[in-house]
This record gives C-alpha cells, sequence and structure tokens, in this order.
C-alpha cells in the first residue's frame, strides 16, 4: 500500500512541471500565431504598394501630367476601402514638389491605422526625348 | 507495481516534450515566414531605388551628360526612401547600371542604350 503514495507524489509532482512549463509553450503559440497575422498583412500591404507603383510607372503619361493630376488615394476617401485578406486598406500616392526626376511616393496603409505599413519611393521621368505624351 | 513506479512522470514529460517539439517547430516555421515578408519588402524598395537611379541617369543624359571621365562615370550614393542608390554609366557600351540598396539588400538594374 505504501507504493501507491509515491504515484500520488508523481502526479501532484507532473502538475507542477506541466503548470511551470505549458504556460510559456501556450504562450509560444500565441505570439506565432500573431507573428503570422502581421507577415501577412505586411505581404499584402507589398503587393499593393508594388500594384500602385507599377500602374503611376506604366500608365504611360508624362511627368508633367502626373504633377497635374497631384496626389492620388485609392480607393478614395468617399468609397469604401478595399478589403483583402481580413483587412482594409487604401493606397496613397504622393508627388514631391519641385523634384526632378520626379519624386513618387507610395504607401499603404490599414484601416484605423495612422503609419503606413508599408511605403515604396522612386523617382520617374520622361522617356520619350520627342513629344511628351500628355494623356 | 514496482514496474509501475514513475510511469505518470514518465508519461507526462514524453508529452510536454512533445508539445514544446511542436511548439518550437511551429515557431522556427512562423518565424521564417515573418523574416520571408521583411525581406519581400526589402527586395520592392531596393528595386524601386534601383528603378530611381535609371531614372536619375536618363534625366542626367537628358541634361547633357553625366560629368567624369569617358570609361565610366559614377555617380555619387544618393539616399531616397529607407536606402539609396548607386549609378554607374558607361558612355562607350551605352550602359547604365543602378544599385538600390536597403537595409542590406541589393537590386541591380541594367540598361543598355544605343549612344548617340
Amino acid at each position: 500500500m505504501k507504493r501507491n503514495g509515491f504515484t500520488y507524489i508523481e502526479v501532484l509532482l507532473t502538475l507542477a512541471i506541466l503548470a511551470i512549463l505549458f504556460v510559456p509553450t501556450m504562450q509560444l503559440f500565441s505570439h506565432a500565431m500573431e507573428a503570422t497575422r502581421a507577415s501577412r498583412d505586411l505581404m499584402t500591404a507589398v503587393s499593393l504598394a508594388r500594384w500602385e507603383m507599377e500602374r503611376v510607372k506604366n500608365i504611360g503619361v508624362s511627368t508633367q501630367r502626373l504633377k497635374e493630376v497631384g496626389n492620388i488615394v485609392w480607393p478614395p476617401e468617399t468609397e469604401d476601402p478595399i478589403k483583402l485578406n481580413g483587412r482594409a486598406w487604401r493606397t496613397y500616392r504622393t508627388l514631391k514638389e519641385g523634384t526632378e526626376p520626379l519624386e513618387v511616393t507610395v504607401e499603404v496603409k490599414a484601416e484605423k491605422e495612422i503609419k503606413a505599413m508599408v511605403r515604396l519611393v522612386t523617382l520617374i521621368t520622361d522617356t520619350s526625348w520627342g513629344q511628351q505624351v500628355t494623356q | 507495481m514496482s514496474g509501475k513506479r514513475g510511469i505518470v512522470l514518465l508519461g507526462a514529460l514524453i508529452i510536454l516534450l512533445t508539445i514544446s517539439l511542436i511548439g518550437a517547430t511551429l515557431a522556427s516555421f512562423f518565424f521564417s515566414v515573418s523574416t520571408i515578408a521583411e525581406v519581400e519588402l526589402s527586395r520592392a524598395q531596393a528595386l524601386y531605388l534601383a528603378e530611381a537611379g535609371i531614372a536619375d541617369a536618363i534625366y542626367q543624359l537628358r541634361q547633357g551628360g553625366f560629368s567624369g571621365d569617358a570609361t565610366e562615370q559614377r555617380v555619387a550614393a544618393k539616399a531616397l526612401g529607407d536606402g539609396d542608390y548607386e549609378v554607374i554609366h558607361d558612355p562607350a557600351a551605352g550602359l547604365v547600371t543602378s544599385t538600390g540598396r536597403v537595409r542590406g539588400v541589393r537590386r541591380t538594374i541594367q540598361v543598355k542604350y544605343l549612344p548617340f
């Protein structure tokens, strides 16, 4: 009968070990899930930023025309933001005045966040030596 | 009974070890996913900085060309956005090489043109 007592102590010891080590292990899972969410958001934002940057680089208009159009928010503030991968997004294209070649910045923000998640910057110049395309 | 002594503790330790191994593997996987996302951002930023260098070179060529000797004309690194870009122009070959750099990530673009 005495030997049964050892098993009882073992159970208590086991529960104590589980209690001490199980919590950090679960926290590891929690942090991993959070990191995955952040990575997914970052990849989505990078894709949107690249899409907007390629659009402005390949739209086929002169830098003069781009300056006339000015800064662009897409989708416009009057419309609902685009929903991708469980979040709402807007892209902001801004032109830096007085720069030659023209400095273009594309930022992507998730809804309800002030800071841009992704920011791409490049310079754009007219590649045509002859008459500029204006439309 | 003596053969069963310690079996509960042993079982619990095996379970805990298994959970820890799964957790460590998942954490390693998620960390690598996170790193890939950050590198992808740096790669995109470096690419557009390299394109900025090409645009700068085209602009300078339109303005009358680079300063420097006839074999290799190098433009000092210019800061832009989260990184910088550097341009090398080889007028003899009609070759412009632009490298964008962001947080240790480098992207290079070469553009060849017909000298005029």
